[in-house]
């Protein structure tokens, strides 16, 4: 109970970010209106994506000064769990994008920090088939770890640093995608913020189940050998 | 990883504080519209469905663990 402390507050949290989140009373913003609520999925989607990303850098580093086979798996396990939540990021944000743009490719084709956020995760995308393409495991888990490395430093400058040099149709004027003093409303915040950290340790929780069913399947192959 | 999320957890519950509900009236609530409960119940049922799920996989690895410490 003590160890697994963490996954009742994301539990916790992600309840109240659901249950709460739908009853608050939101800002009725221009164009957005109710849409608004989606924040509390899509931006903590992406919060957990980079999260994640991050981990799985610190634990290529981790595995390049320790050449420890765990290392290597926590990294390459992240990065997936950092796919699933990109994708859902996405879903989330073309449905939004319908309503308050109206349509649903908007976000794809008048939007750089979309464009920037597709790219970037395309640099992740190469990353597994590159794992997949070699087949000595040393080699690969160093080889991969290099580029994990490379990859997320590109992946924050392609959708953190790229998006605020053009104008975004996000929220934000003048060139800056992120949320201003005018669209943000503290009752938001009071959600968002929770959600944030339920959709890391969410994140969190996935990746430490896909590590360790890894671990077993490691485990029992050594064994049958 | 716990410690990383301790840390993270830190962080938000300082600026969960600063975050003080607006006085501003131009605000309108789901909950005063139809059906919205049902949306609520509906969208928690799903999520808490995600949950019982990833326990269910905690449950079967803790004991395909046990069985391979076991082994060895």
């Amino acid at each position: 109970m003590k160890r697994n402390w963490w996954k009742i507050l994301c539990v916790v949290l992600f309840l109240y970010a659901v249950i709460y989140g739908l009853s608050i009373e939101v800002p009725d913003l221009n164009r957005l209106h109710q849409t608004v609520r989606n924040l509390f999925y899509h931006v903590p989607l992406w919060f957990g994506m980079i999260f994640i990303l991050l981990i799985s850098f610190i634990y290529s580093i981790r595995y390049l000064s320790s050449g420890k086979e765990e290392h290597d798996i926590v990294a390459i396990e992240a990065v997936k769990v950092g796919l699933l939540f990109g994708v859902l990021g996405f879903i989330t944000g073309s449905f939004w994008g319908n309503y308050s743009w109206g349509e649903l490719s908007a976000w794809l084709t008048s939007e750089p920090r979309s464009l920037a956020s597709m790219i970037a995760m395309l640099f992740y995308v190469a990353y597994i088939i590159l794992r997949g393409s070699l087949e000595e495991v040393t080699k690969r888990a160093k080889i991969s770890a290099v580029y994990n490395v490379f990859a997320f430093v590109l992946y924050l400058l392609f959708i953190i640093v790229v998006p605020r040099l053009t104008e975004s149709l996000h929220p934000g004027a003048g060139g800056n995608p992120g949320f201003n003093i005018y669209d943000s409303d503290n009752n938001l915040k009071v959600v968002l913020y929770p959600a944030w950290l339920a959709y890391m340790l969410l994140a969190l929780w996935i990746t430490n189940i896909l590590v360790r069913a890894k671990k077993i399947e490691l485990k029992t192959l050594t064994n049958d050998i | 990883m716990a410690r990383i999320a301790l840390l993270i957890a830190a962080f938000f519950s300082t600026t969960l504080l600063s975050a003080k509900t607006s006085a501003e009236s131009n605000n309108f609530s789901l909950s005063s519209g139809d059906g919205s409960l049902v949306v609520i119940v509906v969208l928690a049922v799903v999520f808490a469905g995600l949950f019982v799920f990833l326990l269910t996989i905690e449950r079967k690895l803790n004991r395909l663990e046990k069985k391979l410490d076991n082994k060895s």
